[in-house]
């Protein structure tokens, strides 16, 4: 079945390729291509199947393979620029030169931590941090100082608030820390677009970082806990997506009361110590062929995704359509209609569409929660007259006094 | 950031989660670990759906985001229930346990080797201590002593 999938999304990939080929430039010289082989290589050797050593290896080419990515997105509209002419052809290599430099601090972090996972989080944070600053330094040829200031002032922050330090520096880690979250505030009014695309930078990298780690992670404990942080950085992610109800539900019904669930199962279920099925999977092959399909079904999607602005273009041209440009400040044209409202009226049109004309799916959402709260109920409920059942439990079942 | 710009991040973004997520569901044994990575699979489809529905100006994809999220909420209840049930047959949380249910004919999945557990992984995490000890002054020690005789 795996290979089934991989051959459709590999034919289909290719289908794509030679589709839009004449004109553009060909997918193998784009960084894309590049970090999806470098990724798929190092979820190879990062999943739970190898040696520690090896694992090691993967994390760092994954984090490459990363940069890689985030950066095909702005050098796809690179053509743009380098049309306005400021530029030379050789920038773009430049940038990733430099940026794939800066993994080299948190490998460093990883190093010299022996691996705490939340430190090489930090680490990986503040680089983000300083690697989209420089990016929209070098795009806007002008240094944002404020954003800056607040980097400074909350890397300091962190770093003096850390763990082990004595009370004097964390009450400065305090102070500074709060200074940084002030000057924040002073920016949020009209979320710039230097603000948003930092923002946004970190969460997502931030965001599959954890997923990688959720799904690398031997202890299943340890794999809960990183899907929370995943589900945290989703909720960043869609509002500054501009879906705030959206966001906030993320982080209360799947952080809040979903996760929570399933830490409850994990901990109910936890056989003693760690178990043999984490460490092994199903060995390196079906790891391998698992990975390439991951990366074959990420490359047909994102191929597709990068290839939109030429058809979006091409679209817009002949007719009006209903895109147009969110940074609000675009001259006024025939864009009055569709942008979903922000602030105020966001929770106001969600509600008056949710409760207008999405009233029966709501209906029918309530019957199914009821449904499943029934259901799951029912499963585990033992029944007293049945003769007792004929187990195939290798194993005494400790727990099953405590349903 | 230009509009189109803007929306192929989301989207990478959506993509990735729902890689990453299909790639944990294949690989992981671990039933509550591959519940996990279908709730991220999930997560990235809702990324993109609000990307989407950003773009266009549209209702529909946060409308359909949420109703995902009540389904999930179903699907999670249904689903923990019944890996619970499960465990309380087989005493692991393995998939692999249930492969005689495969079809006629296929060979069985058996491990061929395993690796053993790393030194440092033995170890559980402590928790550094925190706080202030109370001094224990003549009355509390006394009821200690009475609760240890007892």
């Amino acid at each position: 079945m795996i290979a089934i999938s991989t051959f459709t999304v590999f034919s289909q990939m290719l289908f794509a390729q030679t589709a839009i080929a004449d004109g553009s430039p060909g997918f193998t010289h784009t960084p894309l291509f590049w970090s999806l082989i470098l990724g798929t290589f190092g979820l190879w050797l990062l999943l739970p199947a190898g040696a520690t050593p090896v694992r090691a290896i993967g994390a760092l080419s994954g984090a490459f393979s990363l940069v890689m990515l985030f950066l095909a997105a702005p050098l796809a509209g690179w053509g743009d620029v380098l049309a306005a002419g400021d530029l030379n052809r050789e920038t773009p290599a430049l940038i990733v030169a430099l940026l794939s430099l800066l993994t080299i601090p948190v490998a460093l972090a990883a190093a010299f931590t022996r691996g705490k996972a939340f430190v090489v989080l930090g680490a990986l944070t503040i680089v983000l941090w300083l690697a989209s600053i420089a990016g929209i330094a070098v795009f806007k040829f002008s240094p944002p100082l404020r954003i800056i200031l607040i980097i400074a002032f909350a890397l300091a922050g962190m770093l003096l608030y850390f763990p082990g330090a004595r009370r004097r520096q964390r009450a400065v880690g305090v102070l500074l820390a709060t200074l940084a979250l002030g000057l924040v505030a002073s920016l949020a009014p009209g979320l710039g677009d230097e603000v948003e695309q930092a923002l946004f930078g970190v969460l997502a990298t931030l965001v599959v970082v954890s997923a990688v780690a959720t799904i690398s992670m031997r202890s299943p404990v340890y794999s809960a806990i990183w899907f929370a942080v995943t589900l945290l950085t989703t909720g960043g992610i869609l509002l500054l997506e501009g879906a705030a109800f959206l966001g906030v539900a993320t982080v209360v019904v799947y952080a809040g009361a979903i996760l929570v669930t399933f830490l409850f199962v994990l901990m109910l279920a936890q056989p003693e110590g760690h178990a043999f099925y984490d460490r092994i999977s199903w060995g390196p092959y079906a790891v391998f062929v698992a990975a390439l399909a991951g990366a074959a079904t990420v490359g047909g999607l994102t191929y597709r995704v990068m290839s939109l602005d030429e058809r979006m273009i091409a679209q817009e041209a002949p007719a009006m359509t209903k895109t147009q440009d969110s940074s609000g400040v675009s001259p006024a044209g025939n864009q009055a209609a569709a942008r979903l409202p922000g602030g105020d009226d966001h929770m106001i049109g969600l509600g008056g569409n949710l409760f207008g004309r999405h009233l029966i799916a709501v209906e029918a959402a309530g019957v199914l929660l009821f449904a499943a709260l029934v259901g799951a109920a029912s499963i585990n409920i033992k029944r007293k007259e049945e003769p007792p059942s004929v187990a195939r439990s290798p194993a005494p079942n400790p727990t099953s006094a405590a349903t | 950031m230009h509009d189109v710009a803007s929306l192929q991040n989301y989207l990478l973004v959506g993509a990735l989660l729902f890689g990453v997520g299909l790639v944990g569901f294949i690989v992981r044994r671990n039933m509550i670990v591959m519940f996990l990575c279908v709730e991220m699979m999930l997560q990235g489809v809702a990324v993109s759906l609000v990307a989407w529905g950003r773009f266009q100006g549209d209702w529909g994809g946060q409308m359909l985001v949420i109703f995902a999220i009540a389904v999930a909420a179903c699907e999670a209840a249904i689903g923990l229930a019944l890996i619970l049930a499960l465990y309380h047959q087989s005493g692991r949380l393995d998939v692999a346990f249930w492969q005689d249910l495969r079809e006629e004919g296929q060979p069985a999945y058996v491990d061929r080797q395993i690796p053993e557990e790393p030194q440092d992984e033995r170890a559980w995490p402590k928790l550094t201590p925190a706080g202030i000890e109370p001094a224990i002054d003549e009355g509390e020690r006394e009821r200690r002593r009475h609760r240890t005789a007892v």
